[in-house]
């Protein structure tokens, strides 16, 4: 199966992100939404329902925080409690298309790309240091095994009678030292593992980038997003 | 000096470790975000949420104590939310890099002699700066001129609680 380099689906989202806050105009941001945000969405939809699903529940406090903030200019709806302003909807609909484009981007970046290849890619062809990428392959690996840890100790907190999500400093704190201790526990031996494998003297592999049609693809369709930001200026 | 000279592999470990547990802490972060949000609005939203997504740098430089290990622990923390991914997706590697750095001149201020609590507080603190202006300059977060001031003062002191949090968190560690 043909698939896009994950350096060029990292530069595509990054770039359309910046884009995207360019972007001044309504004309501007439907654009990018309109490209960016049903591709992803469709990518996205099976393995990462719940965050689009937090995205579009989020989205009722940026109405709400436009409407406190924003509340301004000819009234478009009188609902008695309350009068919705243009000010209002204007604010909420660019950083809805903002927020859309961005999420669309993003999506469309992590349902394509395999972690350890990105990494890889990433030292390879972008030229990052190889300390960097290393503690960044490092913490990708230590993820999920976190991950398991963090629910543990939010297992624990319940059992105890405390709260599961740490919303105080305090609770931060007790949530913070067994995730640090059983972290740096794990640290030391892949650090010592590391070093007497001769990372120290390791030279790090450097590739040309190369392109794929789906790679010459995307970034026609980015320099073409690029010059319609800059037409519709 | 080059990178490799500075770091063993035992420290970029460690950075790796602050990455992935920043990356938890972000991505749990949102959660008490948007607590906050419909509890008590913009203000107390930030002062419960921003210092916890400024952490990575005081964590991480406490724990290291080398100079680049504030602005690292920041930014790899970033890129490890925006592959979970959550919901700031790319805008986090914006973030992160801003904050980083914001943070790491806290350190370099110090002539990275000192690694205290002091420090990690207002390494977290100053985070605020570029996170509310990039609200602004990103989000279009921008709001009547004493509300903006009340936000920044929120995520100010927001950030110098969760830095002395991470330092006090890493001292009870290592001890």
């Amino acid at each position: 199966m043909i698939k896009v380099r994950p350096v060029t689906l990292f530069i595509y989202g990054l770039t359309i992100t910046v884009l995207a806050f360019i972007a001044r105009s309504t004309e501007q941001l439907i654009l990018l939404t309109l490209i960016n945000a049903p591709l992803g969405i469709y990518l996205g939809f099976k393995r990462l329902k719940i965050l689009i699903i937090l995205f579009l529940l989020g989205l009722i406090g940026l109405f709400v925080n436009s409407l406190i903030f924003a509340n301004s200019g000819i009234a478009v709806l009188d609902l008695q409690f309350i009068t919705v302003r243009e000010g209002a909807i204007t604010s909420f609909s660019k950083v809805t298309l903002r927020l859309l484009t961005i999420l669309g981007a993003a999506l469309i970046f992590v349902t394509q790309i395999n972690v350890r290849d990105f990494i890889k890619s990433l030292e390879e062809e972008l030229r990052f240091p190889k300390d960097i990428a290393y503690a960044l392959s490092v913490g990708l690996r230590m993820l999920n095994i976190l991950e398991r840890d963090a629910k543990e100790i939010q297992l624990v907190r319940v059992e105890r009678g405390y709260r599961k999500v740490p919303l105080t400093p305090a609770d931060v704190g007790s949530f913070l030292r067994p995730l640090l201790s059983l972290g740096l526990e794990r640290a030391i031996w892949i650090g010592i593992a590391t070093e007497l494998r001769g990372f120290a003297l390791r030279n790090p592999k450097r590739a040309e980038i190369k392109v794929g049609v789906l790679d010459i693809l995307l970034y026609s369709l980015l320099i073409l997003q690029c010059l319609a930001i800059l037409i519709l200026a | 000096m080059a990178l490799s000279k500075r770091f063993t592999a035992l420290d970029l470990t460690y950075l790796g470790v602050v990455a992935a547990i920043c990356g938890v802490i972000f991505a749990l972060t949102w959660n008490v975000y948007f607590i906050g949000s419909a509890l008590g609005g913009p203000i107390i939203a930030r002062i419960m949420s921003y210092g916890l997504w400024f952490i990575g740098a005081p964590l991480a430089a406490t724990l290291i104590k080398k100079p680049g290990t504030a602005f690292l622990g920041e930014f790899l923390g970033a890129v490890v939310e925006t592959l979970i991914p959550t919901y700031g997706a790319f805008t986090n590697i914006i973030y992160g890099f801003a904050q980083g750095a914001a943070s790491e001149l806290v350190y370099a201020m110090f002539k990275y002699r000192k690694y205290g609590i002091v420090q990690a507080s207002l390494s977290g603190a100053v985070a605020g700066f570029p996170c509310v202006a990039l609200d602004a300059l990103l989000f279009g977060d921008i709001y009547p001129a004493e509300v903006m001031v009340l936000i920044t003062i929120a995520a100010v002191i927001s950030g110098a609680i969760y830095g002395a949090v991470a330092a006090i968190a890493v001292r009870s560690v290592r001890r």
